[in-house]
């Protein structure tokens, strides 16, 4: 019958030892009391004799020489002539997991818990065999920390956690994203941590990355883009009175009106039902310090040029001041993005779920433009409409961006 | 800008309303010429009479009925409850009727009832003066909950809960009937649901209710010399609760604690707990954690009493084992 | 005192609404139309009606769970009442109230209650308000014998006769509180003599007697809107079916004491009253009796097509704005 060679407790406080070399080989036999192996403590070497007789085994993946393991783990086994080796996995636990804590097993000192906080030592304890058995076969983690390892694509699963009971945290997922970033960056021979601004998502900053990130992942978006003339906008703006509206107030009454004729644009998708909104609510994209903010002109159809006016102006004020109320954000239909004051004149915009479309416009210039045969210089612009391809067709899209078109230039100052 | 107690604060502003709405009257017992326990209508008496300054005999349950009916017929009672732990003897008034009957009459009667009283143990006054019970009303439908902890939270949600013609409760802690603070003296309102973020941080989210606000900011240095940034939450309304500011404050720290001298099964702990983990299961890098005064009756020996309310290092111990989750 | 004819014929037809309208929402009970609670007023007819005859459209009543008789008395048109316990968003509490919680404030009903007590503290809060805002409105609590036992009735009571609210308090004494007769709940079973121990006046009429109920109330309401406080009024009655459609009447009164009491029926008594003493013409009751069927009759038609309330709106109005 085999049996057994195992890390041997040479000392009372001896809890792992360093296999310094075998004296037998594989194979070999070993008589009762000679020496077997050299172990390092943290006291001294000793030399380690045999209690039994038999054929030295020493299995694929038993600890080598070098390793440092924990009293009671398998090294090796002798045999019987003719004995086949035990195929069962050695008894012993692997001293790269950790020992026992002490600290778990006896009340904390002070910390009075009196108080209804539950006792974390205490209640733990209660629970301990099983639950952490289990939580050692799969690392717990935090809700949190599991969806960052998504995010940052780390293996959780092969990470050791901070937390109390082993629970990998936030903190535990980034190290593990630096890490690997940094290595790879070695590999680069690029990497330079002083270069690096680091700081945590804002909680605006944050909804918008989930909210881009989803209108990218679920929607099927296309762009069309058309010339307008805003030459008579231009004209009608000059005539207003101060104060005077913006092209985008002008744009979110024209945009407004032909959404009244045009409503599979003013509408979303819900769970395999179309929503064609009845009332038309128009987002207006403000660039805060914060981040983007859309706050929302309520009726927009049902509002004069001026009343469009004085909305935009005191929610503009109001996402800058960072005073918008969640109300102000709530309940878009449709979302208007001007990006013609940077210069820009024409880009593809992101549609805000669970709209369907979302309007650019770029910057208005004069412009040389045919007319009747002739160069001539005009104020035009450049609107880029995207729209959802799951609910909005192509030819739909295209008709209301000709109706936009076609009142802008119809205006009348 | 001056100063006032958070007594004077609230009474500034229900002197003010008063004086705007003829309609407003007060009940309660020794609230009239005596001014009330805690000087809560002072001076009010001889400037408004004895009509709109009501001494009532002590009968909960019989005033607090009157009151609903007074606002069915386009009067604006205050109820002053001393202690609050008399609204008890009232309770199917308000349960039954008052958080109701808006409901039942679809909005063609109003219920602009104001119920003010003192919360809380630490001031010795043993089991029948020291409960605080807002959980109870946040749990029910049609009440408006809101406890202010600074002079002018005091001020400005009076004045809202005057102007409301919802039954709000308005529950003042006595250890901070004489706690000083700025208070403009203009008029002002704070909505209710409206929480306040009393000090930012990056580690731990701490909503704390009443004086747990301000024993909680006095271990928060200790904590940060620590290494533990504490962000700092006080509702100041339970109902409606703001747990869109939680919420927030939870998405960047990823922890949870919340502090409350009231009770903690089915406490308002509980529900934010739910809420947050409901809403935010994914923002959340430890267990919710709740530290609430045990669940037993308020005692009075000074030793013991104290042991019923959560004192600064228990505040603290709970905020290094939540960061250490 | 006297009321001329058309005050008379005008109770009549107050009093035979009601019954006409109890004994349809019995019938309806029975097929199937009205769910939960039904207690019916048959018998009582005369209180309502005689209390009810002299108050204003801006005077508040606060009513029981036995209160449909009320709030017809006080002016919510039948075919509002039969839509409210068939749950149709016509009824006068859109459907959210059924039989215990009728509310039509444009009337001056302020609600029937579930609960026993509370209308009387209302009662006693609207007195509040009317005696504030210096307005000559009076309020009135109905409610039975049982509610004479409530810590409410006291409390109620007493705050009124302190302030000297204008407040009726008129009890409808009918011997029993569901099923527990008043003699074993009260010692003292002469709830009018409890008015002295408030320091306020306390009298007792003959309650199946119309104008013996609106004498009273006409000299309390008088006295309360002229400022000289409350009233307790006790008006002995009897409910002469059970206390609630669809439970069983028996076991604990006689038969003989309740036909006794049909016997004593104050429609027939009081058309008896009227064609012997007033000399009306019976053609003029019949007339009214052929108007009231009629009227129930497309009450019960209106009801029925009547829409059910939308499901969405179960949250609305339990605080005033948002919410």
């Amino acid at each position: 019958m085999s049996v057994e060679i195992v890390m041997p407790r040479l000392g009372w406080t001896m809890d792992e030892g360093t296999l310094v070399e075998w004296l037998k080989k594989e194979g070999e036999t070993v008589a009762v009391g000679e020496i077997l192996f050299i172990v390092e403590s943290d006291k001294a070497v000793n030399e380690v004799e045999s209690f039994d007789g038999g054929i030295l085994h020493i299995p694929d993946g038993a600890p080598g020489p070098g390793a440092t393991v924990a009293v009671g783990t398998m090294l090796g086994y002798l045999l019987e002539p003719g004995e086949q080796a035990p195929v069962a996995a050695p008894s012993s636990t692997p001293s790269d997991e950790p020992p026992p804590q002490p600290a778990l097993q006896s009340p904390p000192a002070a910390a009075p818990s009196r108080g209804g906080e539950p006792d974390p030592a205490h209640s733990r304890s209660s629970a301990e065999s099983p639950l952490l058995k289990s939580a050692r076969v799969k690392p717990a983690i935090s809700p949190r920390a599991r969806r960052l390892a998504g995010e940052l694509g780390v293996d959780w699963t092969q990470l050791s956690g901070s937390g109390r009971s082993g629970r990998i945290t936030e903190d535990d997922v980034r190290a593990a994203s630096t890490t690997a970033d940094s290595a790879s960056e070695a590999v680069n021979g690029s990497s330079d941590e002083a270069a690096i601004e680091r700081t945590r998502l804002s909680p605006v900053r944050r909804v918008i990355a989930d909210r881009m990130s989803q209108s990218s992942r679920d929607n099927a978006t296309v762009t069309l883009t058309a010339e307008i003339d805003a030459t008579r906008m231009v004209e009608l703006r000059g005539r207003c009175p101060a104060p005077k509206p913006g092209y985008t107030d002008v744009f979110v009454r024209l945009a407004a009106l032909a959404l009244a004729d045009h409503p599979v644009l003013n509408a979303s998708l819900d769970d395999g039902h179309v929503l064609l909104h009845r009332s038309i609510h128009v987002g207006i994209a403000v660039d805060t310090d914060a981040g983007l903010l859309v706050p929302v002109i309520r009726d927009a159809d049902r509002k004069s040029l001026e009343k469009i006016r004085e909305e935009a102006a005191a929610l503009a004020a109001r996402a800058r001041e960072g005073q918008l109320r969640p109300d102000d954000l709530r309940g878009g239909t449709f979302t208007i993005t001007n990006l013609g004051m940077h210069g820009v004149d024409a880009f593809t915009p992101i549609i805000n779920p669970p709209q369907s479309a979302v309007l650019g416009i770029g910057r208005i210039a004069m412009r040389p433009v045919v007319r009747d045969g002739q160069v001539v210089a005009r104020y035009t612009a450049i609107l880029s409409l995207t729209f959802d391809h799951r609910l909005v067709d192509g030819g739909p899209a295209a008709r209301f961006l000709a109706a936009l078109r076609e009142a802008a230039e119809a205006l009348r100052p | 800008m001056r100063e006032l107690t958070y007594t004077e604060a609230a009474r500034e502003a229900l002197g003010a309303e008063m004086e705007r709405d003829p309609n407003i009257f007060v009940l309660g017992e020794g609230i009239g010429k005596r001014g009330g326990n805690f000087n809560t209508t002072t001076g009010f008496f001889e400037r408004f009479g004895p009509r709109r300054l009501r001494d009532t005999p002590i009968c909960e349950r019989g005033f607090v009925g009157l009151c609903a009916g007074a606002a069915m017929t386009g009067t604006r009672p205050v109820v002053d409850f001393m202690f609050i732990d008399f609204i008890l003897d009232s309770f199917g008034e308000l349960a039954n009727q008052i958080a109701k009957i808006q409901y039942m009459t679809s909005g063609r009667l109003k219920m602009p009832v104001v119920l003010r009283g003192c919360i809380g143990a630490g001031s010795g006054h043993a089991t029948h003066h020291s409960g605080s019970y807002y959980s109870i009303f946040a749990h029910l439908p049609g009440f408006r909950v809101v406890v202010p902890t600074t002079p002018y939270d005091a001020k400005g949600l009076m004045t809202t809960s005057l102007r409301s013609d919802d039954p709000v409760l308005f529950l003042e802690h006595k250890s901070l009937l004489n706690t000083r603070g700025d208070v403009p003296e203009d008029d002002y309102t704070i909505p209710f649901g409206q929480a306040r973020v009393c000090r930012e941080g990056d580690d731990v989210t701490v909503v704390a209710l009443g004086p747990m606000v301000s024993k909680t900011l006095a271990v928060c240095d200790e904590l940060a010399a620590a290494g533990i940034s504490v962000e700092l939450i006080d509702p100041r309304s339970l109902a409606p609760l703001d747990s869109e500011a939680i919420f927030l404050s939870v998405s960047q720290t990823g922890r949870l604690l919340i502090i409350d001298e009231a009770f903690g099964p089915c406490g308002i702990g509980a529900e934010i707990s739910a809420q947050i983990m409901e809403r935010g299961f994914d923002q959340l890098d430890a267990p919710v954690r709740r530290l609430n005064g045990p669940h037993g009756p308020t005692p009075f020996s000074p030793p013991l009493e104290s042991a019923a309310v959560p004192q600064p290092e228990q505040i603290a111990q709970a905020i290094r084992n939540l960061a250490a989750e | 005192m006297a009321f001329d004819n058309e005050v008379l014929l005008s109770l009549y037809r107050t009093m035979v609404v009601i019954r006409r309208c109890e004994e349809q929402l019995a019938r309806s009970y029975q097929a199937g139309a009205i769910t939960g609670a039904c207690h019916t007023y048959i018998g009582q007819e005369a209180v309502a009606t005689g209390v009810c005859a002299h108050l204003r459209v801006d005077d508040a009543v606060f009513s029981t769970h036995r209160g449909h008789g009320h709030a017809l008395a006080k002016g919510v048109p039948s075919r509002e009442l039969i839509a409210e316990l068939f749950g149709r968003t016509t009824g006068c509490s859109d459907g959210r109230g059924g039989s215990m919680h009728l509310f039509a404030p444009d009337v001056g009903m302020m609600g029937t209650t579930g609960i026993v007590g509370p209308n009387i503290l209302q009662a006693t809060g609207a007195g509040y308000s009317f005696q504030l805002l210096e307005t000559d409105r009076v309020s009135v609590a109905f409610f039975g014998d049982g509610g004479v036992g409530n810590g409410a009735f006291h409390e109620g009571l007493n705050l009124a006769a302190i302030w000297q609210l204008p407040t009726l308090f008129v009890c409808e004494n009918n011997m029993y509180a569901t099923e527990v007769p008043f003699s074993y709940a009260a010692r003292n079973t002469d709830v009018a003599s409890r008015a002295a121990g408030y320091g306020m006046p306390g009298i007792a009429v003959d309650g199946n007697d119309v104008l013996a109920v609106a004498e009273a109330a006409q000299a309390a309401i008088s006295r309360a809107r002229a400022g000289d406080g409350p009233t307790l009024i006790e008006c002995r009655t009897y409910r002469t079916r059970g206390h609630a459609e669809g439970m069983q009447d028996g076991g604990y009164r006689t038969e003989e004491e309740v036909n006794d009491w049909k016997a004593r029926d104050p429609i027939k008594a009081f058309a008896a009253r009227l064609l012997e003493r007033d000399a009306i013409e019976p053609q003029a009751l019949e007339q009214i009796d052929r108007e009231v069927a009629g009227q129930i009759e497309e009450a019960v038609e209106f009801a029925t097509n009547s829409p059910w309330p939308d499901p969405d709106t179960v949250t609305d109005h339990i605080f005033s704005e948002g919410g």
